[in-house]
């Protein structure tokens, strides 16, 4: 069976509120869930419950996953992202985040880089490319949820001003990411 | 009605590709958010880049550093699923009366149906003394049994400025079900309606139907598998004698 069946199944399983086959799908998942929450929190604590509580949608059924529309590790992802970023704006707060500027943060997400990308990603590699304010407010609006207006808070920075380079920032990531990944060298 | 409700005028490509990324993060304002959804079906170039943009966020997610979760995570995580079975959707109080008009519908619109309550003399199956009313059609029969057992979901339309909308129901585990659509579009010449069920890769045929004046009209279907099992249900418009596959004139679409 390919992934896709195997997935397939196994949330077929779920559904019909199989135990063994939800311990399954957290074995195969629960890892990089785990990662993002705490990427996204930077506090293990929440990171557990926030994964706690993506499994849990799962297991309610509060989402389904349709196969046409993607896999499911990408789907649980998703499920994980949002519960996450959903905690940050309830506790209103921003983890280890307190930068007096622009320029700070900027040193800050060079700095703390490793502990922010995985090793040998493509997209590791890409953000490299960018410069470094674009990648800052990138970071915070992807992996902070923030909105524009939260943004220009956070960087001190003129509401036009953080608009402009955002949208500059992720249409170069795009550019560059659609270029690397139609590489087949670069694909696996 | 407020501002933000207000039809936005359509943008053109290029203006519409400058709101892309942001509509994509989630940073559009709601009026942005509706010029894009608006201008996507005649700019192809901005929905391929909005699938990039997904693609790339699926990516994105992937490329944070991976930490082992404390061992205790998965045990907590058994624990808490087997202490909180899972939650199916439930038809709440409020809809059992559109349900009830919705099979009233039912039985006005197909004459092979019969809408029998409990109190009827005549029965043309005995029903289970704790069921509720049946629906015959045909071969198939749709009994309402207590409300705990009971799982519908509504789909939404598939496309702006109407108000079609339909509405599934089905008993647990069970194969046959129940459809009630209610203001969809009036048919072409030699054109019907079909329900569509996904299972997997595939989208099986859940029948044809037709809608009288005011676009409401009724289904009583039977697939192979519990509806359970299904994860999205579509109606499109397709010819009189019914497709093979759905095509491109979908009405309403939702996930089961």
């Amino acid at each position: 069976m390919t992934v896709q069946a195997d997935d397939i199944d196994l949330m077929k399983r779920i559904h019909r509120h199989d135990q063994q086959a939800f311990r399954l799908l957290y074995q195969q998942y629960g890892k990089a869930a785990y990662s993002l929450a705490y990427r996204v929190l930077q506090n293990t604590t929440q990171a557990e419950e926030v994964t706690q509580d993506a499994f849990m949608k799962v297991w309610q059924q509060q989402t389904r996953w349709d196969p046409d529309k993607g896999q499911l590790r990408n789907w649980l992802l998703t499920i994980t992202h949002f519960t996450a970023i959903d905690r940050l704006r309830r506790e209103r707060r921003q983890p280890n985040l307190h930068p007096e500027s622009i320029e700070d943060m900027e040193e800050m997400l060079s700095s703390r880089s490793d502990s922010l990308w995985q090793d040998d990603t493509v997209l590791r590699m890409l953000i490299q490319q960018l410069p470094a304010e674009q990648v800052a407010l990138i970071d915070l609006a992807f992996f902070r949820g923030m909105s524009h207006s939260e943004i220009a808070a956070e960087t001190r920075l003129p509401l036009g001003t953080v608009k402009t380079r955002l949208r500059s920032g992720l249409q170069r990531l795009r550019e560059l990411w659609v270029e690397t990944t139609k590489l087949p060298t670069l694909q696996s | 009605m407020s501002s933000t409700q207000q039809p936005q005028p359509v943008l053109n490509c290029d203006d519409l590709l400058e709101l892309i990324p942001a509509y994509a993060f989630g940073l559009a304002s709601p009026k942005e958010q509706q010029q894009v959804e608006s201008g996507l079906t005649t700019c192809p170039e901005a929905t391929a880049q909005l699938a990039d943009y997904r693609r790339m966020q699926d990516d994105l997610r992937e490329s944070v550093p991976q930490i082992e979760p404390p061992p205790a995570l998965e045990d907590r995580l058994m624990a808490a699923i087997a202490a909180e079975p899972p939650a199916r959707r439930r038809m709440p109080q409020v809809h059992r009366a559109w349900w009830a008009a919705a099979a009233a519908v039912v039985a006005l619109v197909f004459s092979n149906v019969y809408w029998i309550s409990r109190s009827s003399s005549a029965p043309p199956k005995a029903p289970d003394t704790n069921s509720h009313p049946i629906l015959v059609q045909g071969d198939s029969s749709f009994v309402l049994t207590s409300s705990r057992e009971i799982r519908w979901v509504r789909l939404p339309s598939a496309q702006k400025n109407t108000d079609a909308t339909a509405v599934l129901m089905w008993n647990v585990e069970s194969e046959i079900g129940l459809l009630y659509v209610r203001g969809f579009p009036p048919l072409s010449a030699g054109k019907t309606f079909q329900l569509w069920l996904t299972m997997g890769d595939a989208k099986l045929s859940a029948g044809t139907f037709q809608v009288d004046e005011t676009g409401s009209g009724a289904l009583l279907f039977n697939v192979t598998a519990p509806i359970d099992e299904y994860t999205w249900a579509r109606i499109t418009e397709e010819p009189e004698q019914g497709s093979s596959e759905p095509g491109e004139a979908v009405v309403v679409v939702g996930e089961l």
